[in-house]
């Protein structure tokens, strides 16, 4: 037998590094963290797009091995010494902006979880798939019982976490933080309350007008055809194809799989709706790929929340995709690929006619009363995780806040509760980011028409690269190095304050329904 | 088993995926860091830096005495059932990360945008030092120990006991050989790589010399530190077949050697001459378009019996299958041609009704996976040429085809076709090949390599040695060594070893086909019916079911009663090409 060769390590090993290598050591768990996080996200952008179906208890099974890996690495003892040495004043001091920003994220990470048992967050993982994908099949008829044992499953295990992880006032804030860091209930509640009373009023006023839109011409259209405008107006926002992907998937979405590889899926199958959702995960997409890459290996190379994320997705979803200059460029081009369906179709019809006002018991209506349905899940999904609601109930209680805010009866109780996936795909928390995103939007796209001059102008002739630059160096470039509440202020040189949004609802709506609002 | 340096390159038309059997891997410097950061556990010797202990536990362990280390200590005192599970869970997660390796891959060179690779070679360098952290970690290392111990082995169940025994030898593999070693040979490999594309472009065999040098002696060097018996050359072989010995090879080569060359030799002396022009055209130029390829690609593997509820296809540079998971197979073609589009179907087809065949309670593990890279390709060599260019498959399908795109195929009888699929010709690149030549151009390589690993050729004689073994046994001497000892990229990816599985592939197919028709008598009747579910479901029961449990050697006496015989292919080639020679062989 022949003898074998011993390790013998360089001896630059034998003693612990001080100082800098101790940093480089963080950056490397950093690393491992984010390479977790971001094949995550590739097995789960896998999962909704080309995966056989049959396969998604195995490819959950896969997800548990990485979120446990995630686990072990945020929990291990090693990690916390060396948070709590670079959180020491002294050290602290010497990190340049990027690591102090990294230090706290990991450190608010280690406190997520640490108190909460692996054995929870693991069930969670795997009830979550499930329940998504009986979801995914559920909802084409509104099949509420199917997904109940899931959802009931959901809430109690969300519950728990909020049990484990404390909480000063609601054990919401826990949930709702996973989301936009450091909001509360207690603010959500005043801002959301403000709302309604706004928003309420206006769309009562809006509804007496009486006035009908015909919005016969947005209709389904051929798919290759859509699929090629689609990609045309991606392209003149500034997503980099070479940088990503553009698919199919029931549920739109968006996701960074990498710098260089953020992938975005839409349906495209109506004229109108299509080109909507591909805006809003545009939005996104352009967010994702104009952080600063010199972050791309760390868990900062992400949005600074679900709220600004949003914020970027409604503002070229909304603000600027159904605004009257946006309408300059893309009917035409609609006009052009779909000469049959737009046939007599005028600039100011088409215009009118994305922004109808659907006072609806559905979600996709327009974006006043979208706020209005997410302030009602807010309520129901508080009440559930303050245990003042059970989940049974909740398709009941959303009919009767419908009822209660917009006054009217919902002609399919489960309707509502079964239209979007976050509920059934665990994301309890997440629903007050899309009003959040709205608010965010209109106070920053004030703050970019007072910085760019002709900014709509541009918009009209199909020139979008001003405000994708503005916000690339306004928002998208500090990725997570910044909290929500700080891009906001320097940014637009004051907090959130709704008034902008509910200055611009009235400005736009007074003009489309002729009303004094 | 995983692989790590960026995987842009693909074998060219070798098509297999091989990420699973690939068994070289790095090992990289933060492994050690990160031991030195933790704190030794054993608290009674806390004087030790961690490294040290580290460095006692590794070598303890190694020579079996890990039972004295602290670890083992206490393993010692838990229950058989505690370490039962704990196995249960490490071999998950090994499993786990192999497929989600495995499905970074895929993604890579299917749908990925080529902007992302360096990102993505590191997302896949993150799981496969976890893979190997994992494998060859003290813990591990206790634990198998344990197990293997006879009382505790004796409790296992027989897929227990063969899981294990593999999960040993693996981890015996990767932790005999130092981590300085490791690393040196990932870098070489990953720089070889681009330096071969340039000598292969170039026709320049000295600039890749010094780097083939370098992965052989890495090689050698390895094979030392993993130990073997006989040939150094064993050593590389078991990595991709464990169990056959350069002894038997040795043995099989030479007798193929012997028969197929005069076999050669009287079919170039056929006044049969066929023309094969037809077979593959360029887009544009009559082929079928992209799509039509794609939709003769679905039929192709629906009627061989492939679940594409289970599985999916997509385009990619080089054709390959990979196993994502257990209810997910990948299928890749590069959809260039006709003839092209068609054997990449029936190739990839039968790799993956082996994986697809796999007894799935065996999905998270190990076990779930070829019983080697030669049976692998014994099933893929199986359905794109012994079933894919038969007569009987073709008296089924070409009236078919012909009625799908009557305009491609305008003029061409059954006959013609047969023919063309099937000419033979001595040409110097192995990856066009008939099936005839094909493993005299194997034989080369294994021949070099072999010789290259014991010390008995020099690095810079390489050419020469190839030009003259390739005017030996197939009477053709190359060009240049673009087309000669630069054609291939497995010695660039310090694939040395690899070759010999492919012809030991066509061997046990042909051994195996035999079996089957001696079994199912109507086999060949039924394929001309257009029933190719009976050979699936056979092939099933006897070879695919039972997935990494067998050896080779064992599915063969199996199976077919012996052990690997060459005689089955050699009459398979003489009565085949007899009749379409009109010679007698």
């Amino acid at each position: 037998m022949v003898k074998i060769k011993k390790i013998i390590p360089s001896t630059s090993y034998l003693t612990i590094p001080q100082g800098r290598e101790n940093l480089a050591v963080l950056l490397k768990i950093a690393e491992d963290i984010q390479s977790i996080n971001t094949t995550i996200a590739f097995l789960r952008w896998d999962l909704d797009t080309y995966m056989p179906p049959s396969n998604s208890s195995y490819r959950a099974w896969q997800i548990n091995h990485l979120n446990k890996a995630h686990h072990d690495l945020i929990t291990s003892p090693k990690l916390a010494s060396l948070i709590d040495c670079f959180q020491q004043k002294e050290n602290h001091k010497k990190l340049s902006k990027i690591e102090k920003a990294l230090v706290k994220l990991i450190s608010k990470e280690i406190e997520k979880i640490k108190n909460v048992p692996l054995k929870i967050e693991q069930e969670l993982d795997e009830v979550k798939i499930h329940t998504y994908l009986i979801w995914d099949n559920a909802f084409l008829t509104d099949d509420f019982n199917a997904v109940l044992s899931g959802f009931e499953k959901i809430i109690s295990l969300n519950r728990q976490i909020a049990e484990f992880r404390g909480y000063k006032n609601s054990p919401y804030d826990v949930l709702v933080q996973n989301f936009e860091p450091e909001i509360t209930t207690k603010e959500l509640d005043l801002l959301f309350k403000k709302l309604k009373e706004e928003l309420i009023p206006i769309l009562r006023k809006i509804s007496n007008t009486g006035k009908k839109i015909n919005t016969d011409f947005l209709c389904k259209v051929e798919e290759d055809k859509l699929l090629i405008v689609l990609k045309q107006v991606l392209n003149k926002i500034g997503f980099d194809m070479s940088r990503g992907r553009l698919d199919k998937s029931i549920y739109p979405f968006s996701t960074i799989l990498g710098s260089n590889d953020i992938r975005l899926t839409s349906h495209h199958r109506h004229i109108w709706n299509s080109m909507s959702a591909t805006l809003h995960e545009g939005g996104h997409a352009l967010y994702s790929q104009g952080i600063d890459t010199a972050l791309s290996k760390t868990p900062l190379y992400e949005e600074a929340s679900y709220g600004i994320d949003e914020s970027q997705s409604r503002l070229y979803e909304t603000i600027i995709g159904h605004s009257f200059p946006f309408c300059k460029f893309i009917f035409p081009l609609l006009k052009e690929h779909f000469p049959n369906e737009l046939h007599n179709v005028k600039l100011e019809d088409f215009y009118h006619a994305i922004n109808e006002v659907t006072i609806d018991h559905l979600w996709d209506g327009d974006e006043i009363t979208y706020n209005i349905h997410v302030i009602i899940r807010y309520e129901i999904e508080k009440d559930l995780i303050e245990g003042k609601l059970q989940p049974k109930d909740a398709p009941k209680a959303y009919a009767s806040k419908v009822k209660e805010y917009l006054g009217f009866d919902s002609p399919n109780e489960n309707e509502s509760a079964m239209q979007v996936a976050h509920w059934y795909d665990g994301d309890i928390g997440y629903f007050p980011a899309y009003t959040l995103g709205n608010l965010y939007a209109a106070q920053i796209y004030h703050q970019a028409k007072k910085e760019i001059p002709n900014l709509e102008e541009e918009i009209a002739n199909g020139n979008f690269h001003l405000i994708k630059k503005w916000l690339n160096d306004k928002i998208h470039f500090v990725g997570k190095t910044e909290i929500p509440k700080e891009i906001i202020l320097r940014v637009t040189g004051e907090e959130l304050n709704p008034e902008y949004f509910i200055r611009y609802v009235k400005e736009k709506y007074s003009k489309i329904y002729n009303v004094d609002l | 088993m995983i692989r790590v340096w960026p995987l842009n390159q693909h074998f060219a038309n070798s098509t297999r995926n091989t990420t699973s059997l690939k068994a070289k891997v790095k090992h990289p410097l933060e492994t050690t860091q990160e031991k030195v950061l933790t704190k030794t556990p054993n608290n009674n010797h806390n004087f030790i830096p961690g490294v040290i202990t580290n460095i006692i536990n590794f070598v303890l362990c190694i020579f079996g005495l890990g039972k004295n280390t602290n670890k083992s200590a206490e393993l010692n005192n838990t229950s058989f059932e505690k370490a039962q599970e704990e196995f249960k869970n490490t071999s998950e997660e090994l499993q786990a990360l192999e497929t989600i390796e495995g499905i970074l891959d895929w993604d890579l060179q299917t749908l990925m945008p080529a902007a992302n690779s360096d990102y993505r070679a590191w997302q896949m360098s993150f799981i496969t030092r976890k893979y190997y952290d994992t494998l060859i970690s003290d813990t591990t290392c206790s634990l198998l120990d344990f197990l293997l111990k006879e009382e505790n082995f004796k409790r296992l169940n027989k897929t227990e006991q063969v899981l294990l025994k593999y999960i040993k030898r693996q981890h015996d593999n990767e932790r005999k050989v130092p981590i300085s070693l490791a690393e040196e040979f990932t870098e070489i490999v990953a720089k070889a790589h681009s330096v071969w594309i340039e000598a292969k472009e170039t026709n320049n065999f000295n600039l890749f010399a010094p780097y083939l040098k370098k992965i052989i002696n890495l090689h050698k060097q390895m094979a030392v530190c993993r130990g073997y018996k006989g040939s150094p050359y064993n050593a590389v072989l078991n990595l991709y077949d464990y169990g056959m010995t350069t002894k038997e090879l040795d043995e099989i080569f030479l007798k193929l050697k012997k028969e197929l060359s005069p076999i050669i030799k009287k079919i170039m002396t056929s006044k049969v001459k066929t023309d094969n022009s037809f077979i593959n055209k360029k887009q544009g130029e009559g082929e079928l378009s992209e799509e039509e390829l794609i939709e003769l690609s679905y039929n192709l593997l629906e009627t061989i019996g492939v679940d594409l509820s289970r599985g999916r296809f997509e385009k990619s540079a080089h054709p390959f299958t990979n196993t994502n998971g257990e209810n997910d197979i990948g299928i890749t073609s590069c959809l260039k041609g006709l003839w092209d589009a068609i054997s990449a179907a029936t190739h990839e087809g039968g790799h993956a009704l082996y994986a697809q065949g796999i007894d799935t309670s065996l999905s998270k593990t190990l076990l779930y996976e070829c019983s080697s890279l030669s049976i692998d390709e014994s099933q893929s060599r199986l359905y794109e040429e012994i079933i894919g260019k038969s007569l009987s498959f073709w008296k089924f399908y070409f009236p078919k085809l012909k009625e799908k795109y009557p305009k491609r195929l305008e003029g061409i009888t059954l006959d013609d076709f047969y023919r063309a699929i099937n000419k033979v010709e001595v040409l110097p690149i192995r990856n066009i090949s008939d099936e005839v030549t094909y493993n005299l151009h194997v034989i080369v390589r294994y021949e070099i390599e072999k010789d290259l690993i014991e010390g008995k050729l020099e690095v810079k004689d390489v050419p020469k040695a190839w030009n003259m073994k390739m005017q030996e046994h197939l009477g053709i001497t190359p060009k240049n060594d673009s087309e000669g000892c630069l054609q291939d990229i497995h010695w660039a990816t310090g694939d040395v070893g690899y070759f010999p599985s492919y012809t030991l592939g066509n061997l046990y197919a042909a051994q195996i086909y035999n079996t089957a028709k001696k079994e199912m008598p109507n086999l060949e009747s039924e394929i001309e019916k257009g029933n190719l579910i009976l050979l699936k479901e056979w092939l099933r029961e006897k070879i695919h079911k039972y997935g990494r449990t067998e050896t080779p050697d064992e599915i063969t006496r199996r199976v077919t009663g012996e052990p690997l015989n060459v005689d089955y292919f050699i009459n398979y080639i003489k009565e085949k090409y007899s009749k379409i020679y009109n010679i007698e062989l």
